[in-house]
C-alpha cells in the first residue's frame, strides 16, 4: 500500500484492466492460432496446387498483420499501463520477478512481427520454399510468445515454489503452467477457425473455394473438443483449494439456490463450449453455401463471450489474492498481515496522509481494489440497511484475519479500532440513500 | 427395421409427407432474415412448454401455498431458480419475438389471401400469449405480481358492457384471491396451452401449404433464389435456435428472475407498480385519456390492425398497398413511442 490510488466508478479499476485483457486475450489467441493456420494451409494449398487457396492466403495475410503488429501490441501494451494503475504492487513484484522473461517476449515479439512483415510481402518476391519457411517461423515466434506470457498469468494464480525459493524457473513453470499452455493452444487453434469461416462467408457463395474453406476451417475446432475435457480435468485438479471452494460453493449444495455468480458464469461457459460445437455443426460444416456472414458474426461474438467469461473465472478464483499466497488484490502483503493488523492506518499506508478523511482513504486502498460504491459490486447493495454501527461490526470480523468466515474472498483489513469507526462513518455516509423528497420519488 | 417401417407405412402412409418435405422450397432473398422470426417464437414457446412441465412437479396453486412453493422452488428444488428463471425470460423473450414476427409479416403483406387464414390464426396466437403472460405473472403470488394483476384486472372492468362481469369470473368474485390463483392457474397450465397447440398446429399448417410469402418487390425483381427447406433450412433455423437459446441462457443464468416477498392483500399498493413492458403501451393510454375512450380508441384501432386482409387485399396494381405500410409504421411507432412514455413516467 505504498503507492496513490486510481478512482474508477461505476465499472470499478479492476474492469478496466478486464475490458483491454478479454479484447487483448481474444486477438493474442487468435494471432498464435493464425501463426499456424497460414502455414499449414499454404503448406496444403502448394502440396496440392491449389492456387485459389494460395490467393485467398495472400490476400487476407495483410488482416493478421494489422491484427498482431497494431491492436494486439496496443492493447498488450494497454493491459501493463492499466494494471501499474490499477495494482502498482503487484505489478512491481511481477517485474522484478519476471524482468528475464520480458527480455525474451521482447525479442519473440519482434521476430513474430518481422517474418509476419516478410511473409506478406513475400508473397510475389520470394520463392515458395522461402516463403513456407518464414511462414513456420512466424508460426513458431507467436507460438513461443504465449508461452512466455502463460509463465507470468499462470504465476499470479499459483506460484508454486516461487514462494520459498524466489527462484524464476520455479514461478515460471508453476503448478498450472502446462494444462494452461495446452488449453489456450488449443483455444487458438480454434479461434483460428473461426476467423476462417468468418472470411469465408464474404466469398462468393457458389464459389467452390468458399464450401471448402469453411468445412476447412471447421475442422480447426476438432482438436480443442477432443481434447479440451480432459485438459480441463487437469487444470482444476492444480488449482489451489480454496480456490476450487470458491467455484464449486454452488454446486457443493446440489445446485441449490441461486449458485454464486462464478458458479453460474462457469456453467455458461460449459453450455456455450457445447453450443459453438453445435452451431459450426449446422452452420459452415452441414450448410456451407447458405451461411451468411451475420451468421459468422454471431458465432464469433460466441466465442468472444466465452473467452472472456473464462478470463473473467480465472481472475475471480484469484480473489482475493493479487498473488496468491503472497500479496492480496488491495497491495498487502501477506507476510506482513500478522504485525500490522491493528496497527494504526496511517502507518502502513504512506499516501493515506494526503487524504484529511482517513475513513476515504481505508476505503481507497482497501476495498476499492474489487469494490464500487454503487456500480459493479456495489457496496451501498451490499451493505444496504445498514448503519455506522452495524457496519463497523461487520469491518471487526473482517480484521480477525485468518478466522474471518470472509477469508477467501476478502484480504483481512489493517487499521486501529478508530480506522475502522472512521471507515465505517464513511461508508454509512456514502451509501446512504438519497433524502426523500430528492430525485428519486418525482410522482408521475 | 426396415419391414417394420413398411408394416408401418402400410397402416400409416407418411411417404406423401416426406415428399411433400423434400420438396419445400424457401425463398432467400434481402428480407429472407425475417423468415426466422416465426421459428424462435415456436422455440420460445417449446421452451415454455418444457420448463412449464417442470415447474409443475413442483408449484402448488392456493392462497397458502402459492408463494411458499415458489420460494421451495427458487431454493430447495435442484435447479428449479434456473427453470423457473428460464420460463420467466423465455416467456418474455417469446413477446418479443412474436411481436417481431407479426410486423414482419405485416410489411411483407404476407396476410393478402391466401394467407389471410394464417394472420388471423396468428392473432389468435398473439392474444393468447398474452393471456399466457398475464395469468402466469400472478402464481408466484408475490407483491409486485399481486399489485401488477390488480391493476391488469382494473383495467380489464372498465371494457363498457361486459367488462364488470369478465373482471369477476376471471378473479372468481369482486377480489383477488386463492380462488384468482386457482383460476389463473388452470388458464395458465391447462385451457390455453390446449387451444394454442391447436391454432398454432393449424398456423404452421397453413405456412406448410403456402410456403413463405415473397415480398412485392423482391418477387418483381424477380432478386431471390430458393433453397430446399431439407436440410438446408432446417440447419439453418436450428442454428438461429442455438443462438436464441444463447442469448436465453445468458440472460437467465446471469440475471435470475426474482421473487419478491408475499403478497399481503391489506398492505397499499407500492408506488409505481405497472403491467409488464407488453402491457405498458396501453397502460399509457389509459392514463392520458378517460378510460373509455383508451378503451375505445385502443380497441378501435387493435381491431383495423386485425382486419388488414380485408382493407388491403392483394389487387393487381398494389391499390392501398402504401397506405398498410404506413399504417404499419405508424403503430410501430405509436406502441414503442407509448411505452418509452410510459417507462419515463414511472
Ligand atoms: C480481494 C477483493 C476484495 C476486497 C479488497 C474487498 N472485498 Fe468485499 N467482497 C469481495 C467479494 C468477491 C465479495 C462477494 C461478492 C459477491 O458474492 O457478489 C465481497 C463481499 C462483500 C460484502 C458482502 C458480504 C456478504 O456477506 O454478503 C461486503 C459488505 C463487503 N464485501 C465489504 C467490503 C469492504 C468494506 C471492503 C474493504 C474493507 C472489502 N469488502 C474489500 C471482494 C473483496
Ligand atoms: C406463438 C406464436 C407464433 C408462432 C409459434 C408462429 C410460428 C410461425 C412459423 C414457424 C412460421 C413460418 C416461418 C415464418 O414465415 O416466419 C409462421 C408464419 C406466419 N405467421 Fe406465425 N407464429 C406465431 C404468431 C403469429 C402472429 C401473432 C401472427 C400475426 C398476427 C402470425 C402470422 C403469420 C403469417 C401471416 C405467416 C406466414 C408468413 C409467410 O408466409 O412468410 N404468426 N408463423
Amino acid at each position: 500500500m505504498n503507492y496513490p490510488t486510481w478512482t474508477i466508478d461505476v465499472i470499478g479499476s479492476g474492469w478496466v484492466i478486464g475490458l483491454i485483457a478479454i479484447i487483448h486475450v481474444f486477438i493474442s489467441h487468435f494471432a498464435v492460432g493464425a501463426g499456424l493456420f497460414l502455414p499449414v494451409t499454404e503448406y496444403f494449398a502448394r502440396k496440392h496446387g491449389r492456387t485459389d487457396v494460395l490467393d485467398f492466403l495472400h490476400h487476407h495475410t495483410r488482416f493478421f498483420l494489422v491484427l498482431t503488429a497494431v491492436a494486439g501490441a496496443t492493447t498488450g501494451v494497454g493491459i501493463w499501463f492499466a494494471i501499474s494503475l490499477v495494482q502498482p504492487e503487484a505489478t512491481a513484484t511481477l517485474i522484478r520477478t519476471f524482468v528475464f522473461a520480458w527480455g525474451m517476449e521482447w525479442v519473440v515479439f519482434l521476430v513474430e512481427v518481422a517474418s509476419l512483415v516478410f511473409y506478406y510481402y513475400g508473397w510475389e518476391k520470394m520463392s515458395p520454399e522461402l516463403h513456407q519457411k518464414i511462414g513456420w517461423v512466424y508460426a513458431a515466434t507467436a507460438f513461443l510468445s504465449l508461452v512466455i506470457i502463460n509463465g507470468i498469468l499462470t504465476f499470479m494464480l499459483t506460484p508454486g515454489t516461487w514462494l520459498v525459493t524466489r527462484s524464476f524457473w520455479g514461478g515460471f513453470f508453476n503448478p498450472t503452467y502446462w494444462p494452461s499452455l495446452i488449453m489456450r493452444a488449443f483455444v487458438a487453434l480454434s479461434l483460428a477457425g473461426l476467423w476462417g469461416i468468418y472470411q469465408g462467408t464474404k466469398l462468393d457463395r457458389d464459389s467452390f473455394l468458399r464450401i471448402w474453406l469453411l468445412r476447412y476451417s471447421s475442422r480447426w475446432l476438432i482438436p480443442s473438443y477432443m481434447f479440451a475435457g480432459f485438459i480441463l480435468i487437469w487444470y482444476l485438479q492444480v488449482v489451489p483449494d480454496p480456490s476450487m471452494a470458491a467455484m464449486t460453493r454452488g454446486i457443493a449444495t446440489a445446485g441449490v439456490g441461486n449458485l454464486s455468480i462464478l458458479t453460474r458464469v462457469a456453467m455458461l461457459i460449459g453450455l456455450f463450449t457445447v453450443t459453438i460445437a453445435l452451431l459450426v455443426l449446422f452452420g459452415p460444416y452441414l450448410n456451407p453455401k447458405d451461411f451468411t456472414r451475420a451468421k459468422a458474426v454471431a458465432l464469433l461474438i460466441a466465442g468472444f463471450f466465452v473467452t472472456g467469461a473464462t478470463e473473467w473465472s480465472r481472475e475471480v478464483i484469484r480473489k482475493p489474492f493479487a498473488i496468491r499466497g503472497f500479496m492480496y488484490s488491495n497491495g498487502l502483503y501477506l507476510q506482513d498481515v500478522g504485525k500490522k493488523l491493528n496497527t494504526p492506518f496511517i502507518e502502513n499506508a504512506r499516501w493515506a496522509r494526503l487524504n484529511p478523511d482517513i475513513g476515504e482513504a481505508m476505503f481507497k486502498m482497501q476495498c476499492m481494489s474489487c469494490h464500487t460504491l454503487h456500480g459493479y459490486r456495489s457496496l451501498a447493495i451490499s451493505l444496504a440497511g445498514r448503519d455506522a454501527e452495524s457496519i463497523y461490526n461487520f469491518l471487526v470480523v473482517l480484521q480477525k484475519g485468518s478466522e474471518n468466515p470472509y477469508r477467501d474472498i476478502m484480504p483481512p483489513l489493517l487499521g486501529a479500532d478508530a480506522d475502522l469507526k472512521a471507515l465505517a462513518a464513511y461508508l454509512s455516509k456514502e451509501i446512504a440513500p438519497p433524502p426523500s423528497g430528492g430525485a428519486a420519488s418525482v410522482k408521475p | 427395421m426396415g419391414t417394420l417401417l413398411s408394416k408401418l407405412e402400410e397402416r400409416l402412409p407418411l411417404a406423401p409427407l416426406k415428399e411433400a418435405a423434400l420438396h419445400k422450397q424457401v425463398p432467400i432473398h434481402k428480407h429472407a432474415f425475417w423468415y426466422y422470426m416465426g421459428g424462435i417464437s415456436l422455440f420460445f414457446f417449446l421452451v415454455q412448454m418444457v420448463t412449464g412441465v417442470l415447474l409443475l412437479f413442483h408449484y402448488q396453486p392456493g392462497a397458502e401455498t402459492a408463494h411458499a412453493s415458489a420460494l421451495r422452488i427458487m431454493t430447495k428444488v435442484d435447479f428449479g431458480w434456473l427453470i423457473r428463471s428460464i420460463h420467466s425470460w423465455s416467456a418474455n423473450l417469446m413477446v418479443g419475438a412474436i411481436f417481431v414476427h407479426m410486423f414482419s409479416v405485416f410489411f411483407m403483406k404476407a396476410y393478402q389471401k391466401p394467407r389471410d387464414l394464417t394472420w388471423y390464426t396468428g392473432l389468435a396466437l398473439l392474444g393468447m400469449t398474452f393471456l399466457f403472460g398475464f395469468t402466469g405473472y400472478l402464481l408466484p403470488w408475490d407483491d409486485i405480481a399481486f399489485f401488477a394483476t390488480k391493476v391488469g384486472v382494473d383495467v380489464a372492468a372498465g371494457t363498457p358492457v361486459i367488462g364488470k362481469e369478465i373482471a369477476n369470473i376471471l378473479r372468481g368474485g369482486t377480489d383477488i384471491t386463492g380462488l384468482t390463483i386457482q383460476r389463473f392457474f388452470a388458464l395458465h397450465a391447462v385451457v390455453l396451452p390446449g387451444i394454442f397447440i391447436a391454432i398454432l398446429s393449424l398456423h404452421l399448417l397453413l405456412v406448410q401449404i403456402h410456403g413463405n410469402k415473397i415480398p412485392e418487390g423482391v418477387e418483381r425483381a424477380n432478386a431471390y433464389r430458393t433453397i430446399p427447406f431439407f436440410p438446408n433450412f432446417l440447419y439453418a433455423d436450428l442454428y438461429v435456435w442455438l443462438l436464441a437459446f444463447n442469448v436465453l441462457s445468458i440472460l437467465a443464468a446471469i440475471y435470475p428472475w426474482p421473487l419478491g416477498p408475499e403478497a399481503d392483500i391489506l398492505k397499499p399498493a407500492p408506488q409505481g407498480i405497472h403491467p409488464e413492458w407488453y402491457f405498458m403501451a396501453q397502460f399509457q393510454l389509459l392514463k392520458m385519456m378517460p378510460e373509455p375512450v383508451a378503451m375505445t380508441l385502443f380497441g378501435a384501432a387493435g381491431a383495423l390492425w386485425a382486419i388488414v386482409p380485408l382493407w388491403n387485399p392483394a389487387t393487381a396494381t398494389g391499390r392501398r398497398g402504401k397506405l398498410a405500410t404506413y399504417a404499419g409504421i405508424a403503430a410501430a411507432i405509436g406502441l414503442i413511442g407509448l411505452t418509452i412514455l410510459a417507462y419515463g413516467k414511472l
